[in-house]
C-alpha cells in the first residue's frame, strides 16, 4: 500500500471528529470518502497532509511514518492536497498561484515542464495565466487548484469537494481530468458529497458517518448497496 | 509664501512622505502574514536611528556602511521579538499582541532615555550643499535620501513580485492555511516578514535622523503616524501604504510652510478622517477575515 491510514483519531478542543478510521490507497488507485457534512472526511484529508495532528493512530506513506510531519515535508514527500473550496491566493496572478505549487521545486526546467503540463490540459489557464487567480469562475478556480497541486510533482493527491458549486458540464471536466490523473499512475484520495460521481470515479469507497466508517467496499459493490442508495445516492 | 518656497516645500513633503512610507510598509507588512498590529514598531525606527547615531558620531564609521548595519541589527532584533514574544501569541486575540506591542513602548523608549540620554541627537551628515531649483534650495542629502527611499520601495516591490520568499510571504497574508498545503514554512516566513518589516523602519529612522534630529522617544509618534497611514491605505495594501505615506508627508510639509506644524498635524487626521468615511476599508483595503 501507498498510503495506509490506521486508526487515527482527530479532535478539535474535546469535540472528536474522527473515532478511529483505517483505510488504504493503493499505487494508481483512487478511493472515495463519502458521507454527510460533519462525517468527518477533511478532518482525515487534513490530517494526513499535518495540517491537523491526529490525536491518535498512525499515517504510512511508502512505508515511512508521516503522522506527525510539518505539511511542508509532507508535500515534499510527494502528497498534494486540493482542498476545499479551491482556496485561490485571489490577488495574485493565476500564473503565480501555479509557482506556488512548486515552491519546493527549485530547478527551473522543472516547474517550466510542470505549467508546460497544467496548460496543456487546462489550455484555458494559459489564455488566463496573468489574470488574477480571484477573478476566475468558479470551474477555472477549480482548474487553477488541480493545476496547483500536479506543480508539486506528487505521487498522491487529496482531493476534497472538487465538483462542489460547479455547473453538471464542468463536473464532467473536472471528472475527465481525475480520470486522466489516475491513467497516468497518480493515487488520488477522493472526497466527495457527490457520491454518485465519487463512485464511478474511484475503485473503492468508505461511507463515513459521524467520524467513523460504517461501510466500505469496492465501487461497484457500494453503488449497488441498497443502504448506501437510500442514504447517498437518493433512489 | 513665496512661489521660491514651492520645489523646496515639494521634495521635501516626497521625502518625508517616502520615509513615512518606509514605516507604513513594514507595519502592513508585518500585518499581512501575522495579522496583528504591532504597536511596538516606532521603536525598531528609533532604534535604528540611535544605532546610526552610535556608528557615526561616536565610533566615526562611514555612513551607508552603517545605515545598511542598523538595518542588519533591527532585521535580527524584530525576528528574535516575532520569535519569542509574538509567535507565542499568534492566532490569539489581537489584544495579546497589543499589550506586547505597547510594552515594547515603555521597555525601549524608557530604556533608551536612560541608555542614550535624554538630550537631543543629530546624525552628522553625510552631504553638504545643494542646488538651487527655480529660486528654492534643494539640499544633496535631501535629494539622496529621496531618492535611496524610492529605490527600497521599488526594490521591495520587486522582491515580493519576482522572488520566492518575496512570493511566499504574499501567499502567507493571503492564506496561511492554503501557503502550506504548497510547501511553505509559514512560521519562517513570519520571522523573515517580521525582521523585514522592522528594517525598513530602521532605514526610515536613519534618514529621518539624518534631515532631523533624535530622541529616544520619538518611536510612539511614528508608530501612530504609520497606523493611520496604513489604515487610511488599507491594511495590508503595499500600494495603500505608499500612498498613504507620501499623502501624510505632502500635507506636513505644505500646510507647515503655509500655516504651521500643528496645523499640519490636525490636517493630516483630517484627511485621513475623511478618506475613511468615504472609503472605510482605504484606499486600497480589502475585506479581512
Amino acid at each position: 500500500m501507498l498510503l495506509e491510514i490506521r486508526n487515527i483519531r482527530v479532535h478539535y478542543d474535546k469535540i472528536e471528529a474522527v473515532k478511529g478510521v483505517s483505510l488504504q490507497l493503493g499505487k494508481g488507485e483512487i478511493v472515495t470518502l463519502i458521507g454527510a457534512n460533519g462525517a468527518g472526511k477533511t478532518s482525515i484529508l487534513k490530517a494526513i497532509s499535518g495540517l491537523v495532528r491526529p490525536s491518535a493512530g498512525e499515517i504510512l506513506y511508502d512505508g515511512a511514518d508521516i503522522t506527525r510531519r510539518s505539511p511542508s515535508d509532507i508535500v515534499a514527500r510527494g502528497i498534494s492536497h486540493v482542498p476545499e473550496g479551491r482556496r485561490m491566493f485571489k490577488l495574485m496572478s493565476v500564473q503565480d498561484n501555479l509557482r506556488l505549487g512548486a515552491y519546493l521545486i527549485r530547478d527551473s526546467k522543472v516547474i517550466a515542464e510542470g505549467l508546460a503540463w497544467v496548460y496543456e490540459h487546462f489550455p484555458i489557464l494559459k489564455q488566463k495565466c496573468n489574470q488574477l487567480a480571484g477573478q476566475l469562475s468558479g470551474g477555472q478556480q477549480q482548474m487553477v487548484a488541480i493545476g496547483r497541486a500536479m506543480m508539486a510533482r506528487p505521487r498522491v493527491i487529496l482531493m476534497d469537494e472538487p465538483s462542489l458549486g460547479l455547473a453538471p458540464i464542468i463536473v464532467d471536466e473536472i471528472a475527465a481530468i481525475i480520470t486522466t490523473l489516475k491513467q497516468s499512475g497518480l493515487s488520488i484520495v477522493l472526497v466527495e458529497q457527490n457520491a454518485h460521481l465519487a463512485l464511478k470515479l474511484a475503485d473503492r469507497g468508505f461511507v463515513l458517518e459521524t467520524g467513523s466508517v460504517t461501510l466500505s467496499g469496492k465501487s461497484a459493490d457500494l453503488l449497488g448497496n441498497p443502504e448506501v442508495i437510500r442514504a447517498y445516492l437518493g433512489a | 509664501m513665496s512661489f521660491d518656497e514651492i520645489p523646496q516645500m515639494l521634495v521635501t513633503g516626497l521625502s518625508l512622505g517616502l520615509m513615512y512610507a518606509l514605516i507604513a510598509i513594514g507595519l502592513t507588512l508585518i500585518f499581512g502574514v501575522m495579522r496583528i498590529v504591532q504597536y511596538g514598531h516606532g521603536e525598531m525606527y528609533m532604534l535604528g536611528a540611535f544605532f546610526l547615531y552610535y556608528w557615526t558620531a561616536k565610533w566615526g564609521l562611514p555612513y551607508w556602511l552603517g545605515v545598511a548595519a542598523s538595518a542588519s541589527v533591527i532585521f535580527v532584533l524584530g525576528a528574535i521579538l516575532q520569535q519569542t514574544l509574538f509567535q507565542a501569541v499568534h492566532g490569539r486575540n489581537i489584544l495579546y499582541s497589543l499589550a506586547i506591542g505597547m510594552g515594547l513602548i515603555f521597555i525601549f523608549s524608557s530604556g533608551g532615555q536612560i541608555i542614550f540620554g535624554t538630550t537631543v541627537k543629530g546624525i552628522p551628515k553625510f552631504a553638504t550643499g545643494g542646488i538651487l531649483v527655480m529660486g528654492g534650495f534643494l539640499s544633496y542629502e535631501r535629494i539622496v535620501i529621496s531618492i535611496v527611499s524610492a529605490s527600497l520601495v521599488v526594490g521591495l516591490w520587486l522582491f515580493l513580485q519576482k522572488t520566492r520568499t518575496g512570493m511566499a510571504i504574499r501567499a502567507v497574508s493571503e492564506d496561511p492555511e492554503t501557503s502550506a498545503l504548497q510547501g511553505i514554512r509559514t512560521r519562517q516566513i513570519h520571522w523573515v516578514a517580521f525582521g523585514l518589516g522592522s528594517a525598513l523602519a530602521a532605514i526610515a529612522g536613519c534618514l529621518m535622523g539624518t534631515l532631523l534630529s533624535i530622541v529616544p522617544t520619538m518611536g510612539f509618534v511614528a508608530t501612530i503616524k504609520a497606523f493611520m497611514i496604513v489604515i487610511m491605505g488599507g491594511l495590508g495594501s503595499i500600494p495603500g501604504a505608499l500612498v498613504g505615506g507620501i499623502i501624510l508627508g505632502m500635507i506636513d510639509s505644505v500646510v507647515t510652510t503655509v500655516i504651521s506644524a500643528d496645523i499640519a498635524i490636525i490636517m493630516s487626521f483630517v484627511v485621513i478622517f475623511l478618506i475613511l468615511v468615504f472609503r472605510p476599508s482605504g484606499l486600497f483595503g480589502q475585506q479581512w477575515t
